[in-house]
């Protein structure tokens, strides 16, 4: 019992000298507006847990105005951000958190992660307005909830993709399992309970690897520095130091975690499930954001930590990716739900995003970050229409529903837009980042190669096959529906018209014009990539000195470096 | 000037489509049909700045490396690393004849398909996807790079999928659709690989670089004064030509990877089997779609890389080779079947094999200029069907229609200027361009040089059947049943029978300024393609060796192909008009024959016994036997069983049996003893 409650003053007074270091920041105030939202996020769902249980209205509206609120600051951090420099860590916050141990509170972007935040601020708000017809039934009354675990969400996502700690890295990280377990446990559709524990349990058994993994590496740069720090710039630039059998564990503790986040085939069994359970909100921010969390952490830690054991191992993960696009795009042809199908596609398209990261090119890498984005947005998108379908006619089987076409006009406009989105037409987002890595893949000198974009662009016939045979049958052909609802439904209201144009906009504008943001993850890739070609240069002088030893040589000056 | 002209052009039909959008909702029926003028209007304008860009075009300056195009920056658009894609315009004279056929033709079916499309419910959104296809189209031939063209090629695959779909609650139509953008992609997923392959061995897929590279590849010492960039790709590209087998083996796959593309896209063999299918959409579709312009993409863009394709010898005569078998095979087909626009869509397929033989040899001048006068031809050609179609209400059986000439003499004649065209009588454009074709092949492989005249006998005779079938014989005629593209439903107000006549004199004006063209389009051409193939990378010098059996061959060529034909329409009058029973008696010795084409060689159900249904059968597999069983329940379940298999193992243990617990205690604390009395002995 003592030992419990000291624990809890003692993370007490921490949590006090954090905020207070907080207070005095350098950077100004922009700076703090990222720990701001995050904070924000947890604070007012926490709040609206407290609110009256009748005034659903109200904790509805106040969701919305809490997330768009968040969305507008992020809009603020992304204006007072240097574009001149996306690679440099800007609006860095930190504050002593557990100093024994180095572990510190620091939030802090980059391009990269501010594309996500970005992503993340946008979905949300469009997600809960999304939702609003969403709680009848059994779930009325239980909006407070509802949105509660929605904003958590929201607040520990951000705190991923801002963390500079490792430490706040992964209570963000497994943070966001939280409210999802209970999104989709409460909220969900029949067999909603399995498919929460499975989610819960998949992804935690996997992120325990992960989390081993980094611990390793901590640890190792302590050894080194004899200092513990959790930050994660130092971390990784120590990291490289590994010999190559440590850097193999370390690579393969990572992915184990990570394939599973993406998921990656043969581990993507929780994704199907999760989805056609969780309600629709759940689903957008799952596939939108949350699978990201996958790639982002094989491209933030994976990739610059163990270089040479991912240069080893590329092509045995690519070959991953390019089953997994190939297989999950098969089945996603025969499947008869409709949201089964997209969330199959997600494996697929996923396939893609890792297959980019690991062709070790800005095209690749580009491309898979550009591909994050974007199908988040499109990927968002169609998991709302599903859902306004679903709350009109209570099913989302392909043969109880034909032509809608005729009988949801606006509906289906959208339907196809981002469908063509989603299967990567050029013009439109999609195509962005399924090309980059394609090409990435192609062009690499590092890994893999022609016959992985051969085999992966089977994924553009494939995507075609799957999502033309759903347009097929439920956009169009002769009209049916349900009876019970047959003549009774109307096409979307304003409310869901409202929804779906911005992302449609963003769709359309990122397949239009994406350089800018491409141009901006050239720095930070390129900081990625140096240590390759730091390897690549050492590897040629070897080479230039010994001939034949290259391997061996550089393994044994390692050995003599390391201690 | 040049500049905002080249930007006008591709942007009007944009926002022509965000407009039409936009009213395509609109539920009043004059609202929409504003959608037919923004359209109409946008594409003309475009045309005009086409005409502008024309005009211009002579003074750009040559600079003698064969690229001699003027690039127009419009806006970035996928930049990163090294690799550079923008939207930015490559006008040269190639570009300025396909504007002109995409442009014009355009507008004159926009007329005219404001008229056909009169009534219908999806009025706004037909001409919000003319317009989509019409802006794709022109990034496809517009683009400076061969992204921009991929964009246009995929683009104007959505459009066609939108359109041939556009009657989306009949069965029949969505398969076609479904079926032509699924085939398309096939084609895609060469042309994306092969794409990728230029940026590899190139460094820069823009053709202002890599085109003067592969030409100074294929023929050094005759390119000279290589820019800065270009000098670059060259160097680039020389690393892959001649040393190192696997890599030059990438640059000699290249022409093969990009000529899957321009299979799918021009519906050559094997990639054929959609364009007859395509026939479901609208009749103005599948004039400027299936007929007119998207179709001749494929022959577009080889004519454009030409260079590339040079610099292999085999890809080249494999182009050859499959153009002339297509135009055969699809000639063969088109001889037997009895629906008109499957009739025009086999001879169109057959038309673009020999646009396909044509750029197979070399002859880009002479496939352009068959593009050119085919796209007047058969766009009026599909057009009189459709007013025929349109006249009896969907009927399309030829075997239901006869002598229709007394109802629609308009149509008939016009139909009939569209036929000589096409069947190759002496001084009509077809004429003028299918033999420069034949002249070029004739000198270059004499086989295909005759096969290409033996399918332009087919060509008359089928032609002439259909026309004399059609208008010619006794009057009779079956109705169709059909309303705006689906079964005729009784309660439709505007639905009742009446008699077949002409279209109203304002929507026959485009099919008479496409008359003209089919008719005087050859001799007016001639000299104005010539001279801008002669101005554009898809220029190819005829060396002189070849030009002795070249003059050779065009000494005869023309007047045995043409007499041919004659001799075709003749044999067509005396089966058709003359002695119809004697048709039918030879389709009776022949049965076998004319049931395997009226199959189409079962191409269709070949590709779905050994490709559609295998591979449905692995997604099956993957799902039920991998997904399902193997990983979810014997995996997954194995893992998660685990636990429970070890506490039923310790289960046993914990029965509540007082005695059990004493028995283990005591093994426990023997056990203990037993280790402490080892240890310390």
């Amino acid at each position: 019992m003592m030992g419990t409650s000291g624990l809890i003053l003692t993370l007490g007074e921490a949590a006090g000298t954090a905020a207070a270091q907080l207070a005095d920041a350098p950077g100004g105030l922009t700076a703090r507006l990222i720990p701001l939202m995050a904070l924000l996020c947890m604070f007012c769902g926490f709040a609206l847990a407290m609110a009256p249980r009748e005034n659903e209205k109200g904790v509805k509206l106040t969701a919305l105005v809490i997330s768009t609120l968040v969305f507008l600051i992020s809009l603020v951090v992304a204006f007072s951000f240097d574009w001149t420099r996306p690679g440099a860590v800007q609006m860095l916050v930190e504050g002593n958190w557990v100093p024994t141990l180095g572990v510190k509170f620091s939030m802090g972007v980059d391009s990269i992660s501010l594309w996500l935040i970005l992503l993340t601020t946008f979905l949300m708000p469009l997600t809960i307005l999304g939702s609003f017809g969403d709680l009848t039934g059994k779930l009325a009354g239980r909006a407070r909830e509802f949105y509660l675990w929605l904003l958590v969400l929201e607040g520990a996502l951000i705190a991923v993709f801002a963390a500079q700690d490792l430490i706040l890295f992964f209570i963000g990280f497994e943070m966001t399992l939280v409210p999802l377990f209970f999104l989709i446990g409460i909220f969900g559709g029949a067999q909603r309970r399995v498919a929460a524990v499975k989610f819960f349990i998949f992804t935690l058994a996997g992120s325990v690897f992960t989390f081993a993994a980094v611990i390793y590496v901590a640890y190792f740069q302590m050894t080194r520095t004899g200092n513990w720090t959790f930050d994660i710039g130092a971390i990784t630039k120590a990291a490289g130091a590994m010999s190559a059998s440590e850097q193999n564990w370390v690579l393969l503790g990572l992915f184990i975690g990570f394939a599973v986040k993406v998921p990656l085939f043969p581990v993507h069994i929780w994704l199907p499930l999760a989805h056609t359970e969780a309600p629709t909100s759940g689903s957008v921010i799952l596939a939108g954001v949350l699978l990201k969390l996958g790639t982002y952490g094989l491209l933030r830690f994976a990739l610059p930590m163990a270089p040479e054991a991912v240069l080893e191992h590329a092509d045995l993960i690519g070959v991953f990716a390019v089953v997994g696009i190939i297989y999950a795009a098969l089945i996603c042809w025969v499947q008869t739900d409709i949201k089964k199908l997209i969330a199959y596609s997600s494996v697929s398209h996923l396939g893609f995003c890792v297959l980019g990261l690991f062709a070790l090119n800005q095209e690749g890498i580009g491309g898979s970050v550009i591909y994050m984005i974007n199908h988040g947005l499109s990927t968002g998108a169609l998991f709302l229409c599903v859902g306004m379908i679903y709350t009109r006619y209570h099913t989302r089987q392909m043969d109880d529903l034909s032509g809608l076409g005729k009988r949801l006009p606006v509906w289906s406009t959208f339907m196809v837009f981002f469908c063509f989105a989603s299967v990567g037409l050029p013009g439109l987002n999609g195509f962005v980042g399924e090309f980059l890595t394609i090409l990435g893949a192609f062009s690499s000198t590092r890994a893999l190669g022609i016959m992985f974009a051969a085999f992966a662009s089977l994924g553009l016939i494939l995507g075609a096959i799957y999502i033309l045979y759903m347009l097929g049958k439920v956009v169009m052909g002769p009209v049916k529906e349900p009876e019970k609802y047959a003549g009774k439904v109307s096409d979307l209201n304003f409310r869901e018209c409202f929804v779906l144009t911005p992302l449609a906009v963003a769709c359309l504008v990122l397949g239009l014009y994406p350089t800018p943001m491409l141009k901006s993850f050239e720095e930070p890739i390129d900081g990625i990539l140096s240590t390759y070609k730091q390897i690549e240069t050492k590897q040629a002088e070897t080479a230039g000195e010994g001939k034949g030893g290259g391997v061996s040589m550089r393994r044994a000056e390692r050995q003599e470096v390391s201690p | 000037m040049f500049e905002t002209a080249a930007k006008a052009v591709v942007t009007l039909p944009f926002l022509s489509m965000v407009i039409c959008a936009m009213l395509a909702f609109s539920k009043i029926q004059k609202t929409q049909r504003l959608a037919a003028f923004i359209t109409a209007g946008a594409i003309g304008a475009a045309f005009v700045f086409s005409c502008l860009l024309l005009k211009d075009l002579p003074q750009v300056e040559k600079n003698g490396v064969g690229a001699v195009g003027t690039v127009v920056h419009y806006f970035d658009w996928i930049n990163i690393g090294d690799f550079t894609a923008n939207f930015s315009f490559y006008i040269d004279g190639l570009t300025a004849i396909m504007l002109m056929v995409v442009t014009g033709v355009g507008t004159l079916i926009a007329v005219y398909a404001s008229w056909y499309m009169d009534g219908d419910v999806g009025y706004g959104r037909f001409f919000t996807y003319i317009s989509l296809f019409i802006f794709a189209m022109l990034c496809l031939v517009m683009g400076d790079n061969l992204l921009l063209l991929f964009l246009g090629w995929e683009g104007v695959g959505a459009a066609s999928y939108l359109l041939i779909g556009f009657y989306y609650r009949k069965p029949s139509a969505v398969a076609a659709a479904k079926k032509a953008f699924i085939v398309n992609r096939v084609g895609d997923f060469g042309f994306a690989l092969g794409l990728m392959g230029v940026f590899v061995v190139f460094g820069g897929i823009q053709y202002v670089d890599i085109l003067p590279a592969a030409k100074a590849l294929a023929e050094p010492g005759m390119v000279t004064n290589l820019s800065e960039t270009q000098a670059a790709a060259h160097a680039a590209a020389t690393d892959y030509w001649g040393e190192g087998k696997t890599v030059s083996l990438l640059l000699l796959s290249i022409p093969f990877l990009l000529m899957l593309g321009a299979f799918g896209k021009s519906a050559q063999l094997p990639l054929h089997v959609w364009l007859p299918d395509a026939m479901e959409g609208p009749t103005p579709v599948s004039a400027l779609i299936h007929a007119a312009t998207m179709v001749t993409a494929g022959v577009y863009m080889i004519s454009r890389l030409i260079p590339i394709f040079q610099l292999n010898e085999a890809a080249l005569l494999t182009v050859a080779v499959i153009g002339c078998v297509t135009a055969l095979f699809a000639g063969l087909i088109a001889l037997c079947q009895y629906d008109i626009k499957r009739v025009w869509a086999y001879s169109t397929v057959s038309q673009l094999g020999y646009m396909f033989l044509g750029v197979g040899v070399l002859g880009t001048t002479g496939a352009v200029f068959h593009l050119f006068t085919h796209a007047f031809f058969k766009a009026l050609l599909f057009l009189t069907a459709g007013t025929v179609m349109h006249a009896l209400a969907g009927q399309l059986d030829l075997r239901k229609m006869s002598g229709l000439r007394t109802k629609m003499p308009i149509t008939c004649w016009l139909m009939f200027a569209g036929c000589l065209a096409l069947a190759g009588f002496p001084f009509t454009s077809g004429w003028y361009s299918k033999d420069m074709i034949l002249v070029d092949a004739m000198a270059t492989y004499p086989l295909l040089g005759w096969l290409g005249i033996l399918t332009a006998l087919l060509t008359a005779f089928y032609t002439f059947r259909l026309w004399f079938k059609v208008f010619w014989g006794p009057t009779d005629y079956e109705m169709g049943n059909e309303h705006h593209g689906y079964e005729a439903d009784h309660h439709d107000e505007d639905h009742h029978h009446h008699e077949p006549h002409d279209p109203p004199m304002w929507a026959n004006l485009p099919l008479m300024v496409l008359t003209l063209g089919a008719v005087a389009g050859g001799f007016l051409g001639y000299g104005f393609i010539k001279n801008f193939i002669g101005m554009s990378s898809a220029a190819v010098p005829i060396d002189p060796a070849h030009k002795v059996a070249h003059d050779a061959a065009h000494a005869w060529v023309p007047w045995v192909a043409s007499a041919g034909a004659i001799a075709m329409i003749g044999l067509a009058w005396v089966f058709y008009v003359r002695n119809r029973a004697l048709a039918e008696n030879c389709a009776k010795t022949f049965k076998g024959a004319v049931r395997v084409l009226y199959n189409k060689f079962y191409v269709d159900e070949l590709y779905d016994v050994i490709i559609r249904r295998p591979l449905r059968g692995m997604g099956h597999i993957c799902h039920l036997l991998f997904d399902q069983m193997l990983i979810d329940t014997v995996l997954v379940g194995g893992i998660a069983k685990f636990p429970r298999l070890l506490a039923w193992g310790a289960r046993p243990f914990q029965n509540g049996a007082l005695q059990g617990y004493g028995l283990s205690m005591g093994a426990g604390v023997a056990m203990v003893l037993f280790v402490l009395y080892m240890v310390t002995k």
